[in-house]
């Protein structure tokens, strides 16, 4: 019984409290209506003070909300702006319907509050004002009717207090939230908003990276193999010229300029392997990995799931994590076993390399404990990637990346 | 002696067509694709073949796989892979087909005629070949046991692994064969493996050390 009465009396203080707010508005809002419409802050204003209705109401409700659809902004001379923002209509809607019920909803507030304890009092204290104080509308001025209205009003105040004021209540929020609920179409076309903005930002990074590994694959092609092929072609120039006079000079340059040819031919297969291992092209990021797998030191084992589509930028990646991986646990783990997990969790391939060495692995070092995690981190990023390092000192050390596929 | 050739690309099969006629061999058939490769096996019956990895339709390792059919429907058929890239896992899977008469090779290698010619002439002859860079492939992967060994031992180990004979290590590190035939004893020694074995076999034997 308790439990009900004093949940009663929160309904109550919350219609109260709600009703004075409406009355409040009553009177300043056809200010902040006119001013609203060229004065966009005002709008904005009184959007959020229905949003802050509607946070209330579901929290009266215990009921969870959606984030609101996001304020439109405009400039003051954009009022047809005004009349198309739906979420601004909705709150204007709701001020009025706050203003209209303003009055009446403190009356029933306070009625709810009032009328128990109102009749207690009256029931005492008439003798001090008699007549003044009324039971049921009746005034009091004798103490039959002071002990029989009273104790009738004081039923009827619990009972409203008890069993009244609730349901008025919750009727009155969930009447808030369904006038300011954004439709699902509004919430759908904010999502793709968002969705757009976080497309664009990821388009310009993968962008970004393109060009620098383009760049990358232009200067070691130039230096590289371009200028051996340079100084091939001088080579065999200069034998042609030796013939006739040099032969043993001529043979000479032509050895030096076979040996430069397989220069070239090393640092080309070194450029190739870089951008997309030939492996990876040949038997699918499962066959390349395994095979990595066969080549590592350390006994390694792979697990791999049905990785379905895979674009070849993210086959690529993956591969070069799990060999960046394995070389570090050969050179700086002194691990005696490893597991490389690969699999498909919705959009996202997923790898594990664990190994059960000695840990203390940083991303960042450099020289002689290099382990190169750091350009890992900038490849795996380059394509929204993330990863994970676990490392402790004394291991086991677990490397985990998360690469999206679509 | 008799070759089938098998090489989608046209310059370098001419080229490759070119310095086996010269030196001697009889170029039997160039053929572009793997279907071809076994058909052209079945009539010329070639003392040995040229086989690329990577042919058409889907240019991944049709040559490969042509090459182990090759060896299971004629078994000892000399076979010589060559390949843009060499990778391990492809080396075991030849191997696996039979070890006697295969070479695996870098296209590149074939830059070196001389070494070319010789690696060819012992597949023929029923030796094993394979490219350096698989061994040092191989040779990293089993780092630890190979660290007992000195530095001359390691490359006496390698050349082995690339399927050299006695004679042939000699030539290459410029050495006399006693002074080979030593270092093969302290290799197989420190490695713990049988001593004795010769030739293709003694190739198997370092090469299963070496894990592939």
């Amino acid at each position: 019984m308790g439990a009900r009465l004093w949940r009663g009396a929160v309904a109550g203080l919350f219609l109260l409290f709600r009703g004075l707010i409406g009355t409040a508005a009553l009177v300043v809002a056809p200010y902040l209506l006119i001013i609203g419409v060229l004065f966009p802050p005002a709008t904005t204003l009184l959007v959020r003070l229905a949003e802050l209705e509607r946070k209330h109401s579901a929290r009266y409700l215990g009921v969870p909300i959606e984030p609101a659809a996001p304020v439109t902004k405009r400039r003051f001379w954009q009022v047809h702006k005004l009349f198309r923002d739906r979420a601004a209509g909705r709150a204007f809607r709701l001020l009025l319907l706050r203003m209209v019920l303003g009055i009446p909803t403190v009356f029933i507030g306070s009625l709810i509050l009032v009328t128990a304890p109102a009749a207690a009092a009256g029931m005492v204290f008439w003798p001090l004002d008699p007549g003044g104080p009324t039971l049921i509308g009746v005034p009091v001025d004798s103490w039959a009717i002071a002990l029989t209205l009273g104790p009738l009003q004081i039923a009827l105040g619990l009972a409203l207090l008890g069993w009244g004021a609730v349901p008025i209540a919750r009727g009155y929020a969930r009447l808030a939230l369904r006038m300011l609920a954004p439709s699902p179409a509004e919430l759908e076309a904010a999502r793709l908003a968002a969705r757009v903005d976080q497309l664009t930002r990821t388009r310009a990074g993968a962008v970004d990276s393109h060009g620098a590994e383009l760049r990358r694959i232009e200067r070691d092609l130039h230096d590289g193999t371009q200028a051996q092929l340079v100084s091939l072609a001088m080579r065999i120039g200069v034998a042609k010229q030796a013939l006739r006079t040099d032969p043993e000079r001529a043979a000479k340059l032509l050895d030096d300029a076979r040996d430069g040819a397989e220069q070239a031919m090393t640092e080309l297969r070194g450029v190739l392997r870089s951008m997309y291992p030939p492996i990876l092209a040949d038997r699918g990021l499962a066959g390349a990995v395994s095979a990595l797998a066969a080549r590592c030191p350390v006994p390694a084992h792979l697990t791999t799931s049905e990785l379905g589509d895979v674009p070849a930028a993210v086959e690529a990646a993956a591969y070069f994590v799990v060999a960046e991986s394995l070389t570090n646990i050969a050179k700086h783990a002194a691990a005696t076993e490893v597991d490389i997990r690969m699999d498909r969790t919705g959009p996202d391939l997923r790898v594990v390399v664990t190994d059960n060495g000695i840990g203390g692995a940083e991303i960042g070092e450099t020289g002689q404990r290099s382990t190169g995690l750091a350009g890992m981190v900038h490849r795996v990023e380059a394509i929204d990637g993330a990863l994970w390092l676990e490392s402790p000192v004394g291991g086991p050390t677990t490397v985990e990346v998360t690469l999206p596929c679509e | 002696m008799r070759v089938v050739v098998v090489e989608d690309n046209r310059i370098l099969a001419e080229g490759i067509g070119l310095l086996l006629t010269e030196a001697g061999f009889e170029v039997a058939a160039i053929v572009t694709d793997a279907d071809a490769f076994i058909a052209a096996v079945e009539e010329h019956k070639p003392d040995v073949t040229v086989v690329d990895v990577r042919l058409p339709p889907t240019f991944t390792d049709e040559g490969l796989r042509a090459a182990i059919a090759v060896r299971r429907s004629r078994p000892g058929q000399p076979v010589l892979v060559f390949s843009q890239y060499v990778e391990e896992v492809y080396a075991a899977e030849l191997l696996a087909a039979g070890s006697e008469g295969v070479g695996y090779l870098l296209k590149d290698r074939v830059s070196r005629v001389e070494e070319f010619l010789d690696a060819l002439r012992r597949v023929a002859a029923g030796g094993t070949v394979l490219d350096p860079e698989v061994v040092s492939q191989l040779m990293v992967r089993r780092h630890s046991p190979l660290e007992r060994l000195t530095p001359r031992e390691r490359e006496v180990l390698a050349l082995m692994a690339e399927g050299l004979g006695n004679a042939e290590i000699a030539d290459r590190l410029v050495v006399t064969e006693a002074a080979v035939h030593k270092h093969v004893g302290n290799v197989f020694a420190k490695l713990d493996l049988a001593p004795g074995d010769s030739g293709h076999r003694r190739v198997l034997a370092v090469l299963a050390h070496l894990g592939l």
